[in-house]
């Protein structure tokens, strides 16, 4: 556990963003977008490409100036504190290149002389870990390897924030695990962690709180299992007879098999048995939609 | 200023080659000054009288000094030193942008201001170096073959006015750089502008209709010839050339601090 009145850094929110607004058209950037993301947290920021996500990360970098609003880093403004905020970030891009025509160790050791001592001790330690073999030219490296040294620059100087963009593009099962563990353990460290991706298992798997995006606008910040739990359920079952339609209150029917129906469901279960009772249903169940669904669901 | 990022951008095997390529031409200027200045001689007998004057102000005929001023306008020359002042200026933002690996550096603790600033710094230092690269090999020319000269001076002026000339060409290539997000077309425009310069400044010397518009071209401020003769450096041409110098500079930071990256 984090003792909060220790570490007087963890007493402001990691990330605050207020009415936060760069637009680059009437549909495209973030608007209006007010987010908190709490120290010690694994946050993870959903939407499909172009819906704002990396603008954002942009912003709280000082990559991209605001049209309006503010963005702060442990409770200092991005822009005006950019100089102390970097040193306590590490960040993946999305997209990126590194210098091809050297060889990962060479790179490695200019990198770390770039940030504090112990640096490049910290990064050799992970590249044995995630199984990276530095020797090797930058330019034979596989995509899987360069993401894995984006990776490690990132984390090398233990940073309190972590921005990372679609990190596990590349990554075989085993590594992402591996990778996976490396996050819950900086975590546990106290470390921020701020996960922008598509990959919603990933994001299940890992994250305490999820914030969707769409189109530039926040549409949901809620915790995982609250997420999971409170707002949708996947329901299904089966009928005896044919049925041409069916209505079910606060439900929608996602596809139809025959006699078996799917549904979504968003209310409580006592007013579901209540809406199934006159039903001549053989097969039932009612299980927590996964991350995927109520995902979709936000953007139909 | 980083000076890791400093000492990273002075590639030294680039900026090597180039010097030995200029000491190399240098000497060369010097070996082949007995042969030309006979056949120069020679040749100048058959020129109409009204050209004579012409020609040997252009040649800069009758000193070692006035021959070897040329090698400081010869196309060789300002390619070779073009190459480096541009190729490094260009490169400063636009070529990081370009090979998208600028948004993984400005992660680091470094400025927008530092990381441009460290990648200048080491062009400007390369054209300091390029500048003083001719005089070895006109020392060892004098040294071999017993010419007279008229001591280290006017040379080290000719050197200044080169590494003001060439610097403020990278400090506007370097402005390019900061606005642009790819190193080829910043590159272009650097290219452009020392061309055209050069191009302007030797036209409006042979061609009266373009006299006017001279001024234009930074090698109008730019006159080795007059510095070897033992001419101090005009101040006007010295404040044109650390004006457009600073002003390149200047807006090269501002440009880039003031710009949104998409990387």
């Amino acid at each position: 556990m984090i003792n909060r009145s220790e570490s007087p850094a963890l007493v402001e929110p990691a990330i605050r963003t207020e009415k936060l607004t760069k637009a680059f058209s009437p549909t495209t950037g973030v608007f209006e977008l007010d987010l908190e993301v709490e120290a010690g947290q694994i946050f993870g920021f959903l939407g499909p490409n172009g819906s704002g996500k990396t603008t954002l990360i942009r912003l709280l970098l000082d990559y991209l100036r605001p049209d309006s609003g503010e963005a702060k880093i442990f409770g200092m403004d991005c822009r005006k504190a950019a100089g102390f905020i970097r040193p306590r970030l590490g960040y993946l891009p999305a997209e990126f290149r590194l210098y091809e025509n050297e060889t990962g160790h060479h790179l490695l050791k200019y990198l770390a002389g770039l940030r504090p001592e112990g640096a490049l001790a910290s990064a050799k330690a992970l590249a044995e870990r995630l199984s990276l073999r530095l020797d090797d030219k930058i330019a034979h490296f596989s995509k899987g390897m360069k993401q894995k040294f984006a990776l490690i620059q990132a984390l090398m100087h233990d940073p309190d924030l972590l921005l990372l963009d679609e990190p596990t593009d590349g990554f075989d099962p085993l590594i992402q695990q591996e990778f996976h563990q490396i996050l819950r353990e900086a975590r546990s460290r106290g470390k921020t962690i701020f996960l922008s991706s598509h990959d919603l298992s990933e994001v299940e798997q890992l994250c305490d709180r999820v914030a969707i995006i769409r189109s530039g606008r926040l549409l949901a910040v809620e915790g995982i299992e609250a997420l999971k739990e409170k707002k949708l359920k996947v329901l299904s079952f089966t009928l005896s007879e044919e049925r041409e339609e069916l209505f079910i209150p606060q439900a929608t029917l996602r596809r139809r098999e025959g006699k078996k129906f799917f549904f979504n469901y968003a209310g409580k279960p006592q007013e579901l048995f209540e809406a199934l009772k006159s039903l001549p249903i053989v097969e039932f169940s009612l299980e927590p939609a996964r991350l995927e669904e109520i995902f979709l669901e936000y953007y139909h | 200023m980083s000076w890791k990022v400093f000492r990273r951008t002075l590639s030294l095997p680039f900026l090597f080659s180039l010097s030995l390529g200029l000491f190399l031409f240098a000497f060369l200027m010097s070996a082949v000054y007995p042969t030309v200045q006979a056949q120069f001689t020679a040749a100048l007998r058959l020129v109409p009288s009204f050209l004579k004057p012409l020609i040997q102000n252009q040649l800069g005929a009758g000193s070692f000094e006035g021959f070897v001023s040329m090698a400081y306008s010869h196309p060789f020359f300002v390619g070779l030193f073009g190459i480096w002042a541009i190729a490094l200026a260009a490169d400063s933002v636009a070529g990081e942008i370009e090979r998208n690996t600028l948004g993984l550096m400005l992660s680091y603790p470094l400025s927008r201001f530092a990381f441009q600033a460290s990648k200048i710094f080491a062009m400007l230092v390369g054209c300091a170096w390029l500048s003083l690269m001719l005089l070895p090999g006109f020392w060892l020319g004098f040294e071999l073959f017993g010419f007279r000269h008229s001591g280290p001076g006017p040379y080290f002026w000719a050197s200044l006015a080169t590494f003001l000339l060439y610097s403020s060409l990278g400090a506007l290539t370097a402005w390019a750089s900061a606005w642009a997000s790819e190193a080829a077309f910043s590159a272009k425009l650097g290219a452009l502008a020392l061309l055209s310069s050069f191009f302007l400044n030797y036209v409006a010397q042979l061609y009266e209709p373009l006299k006017a518009y001279r001024f234009l071209s930074l090698f109008a401020y730019y006159d080795p010839k007059s510095l070897l003769a033992g001419n101090p450096m005009a101040p006007r041409d010295l404040l044109v050339l650390s004006g457009v110098l600073a002003i390149g500079l200047l807006g090269a930071f501002i440009t880039f601090r003031r710009r949104d990256l998409s990387i």
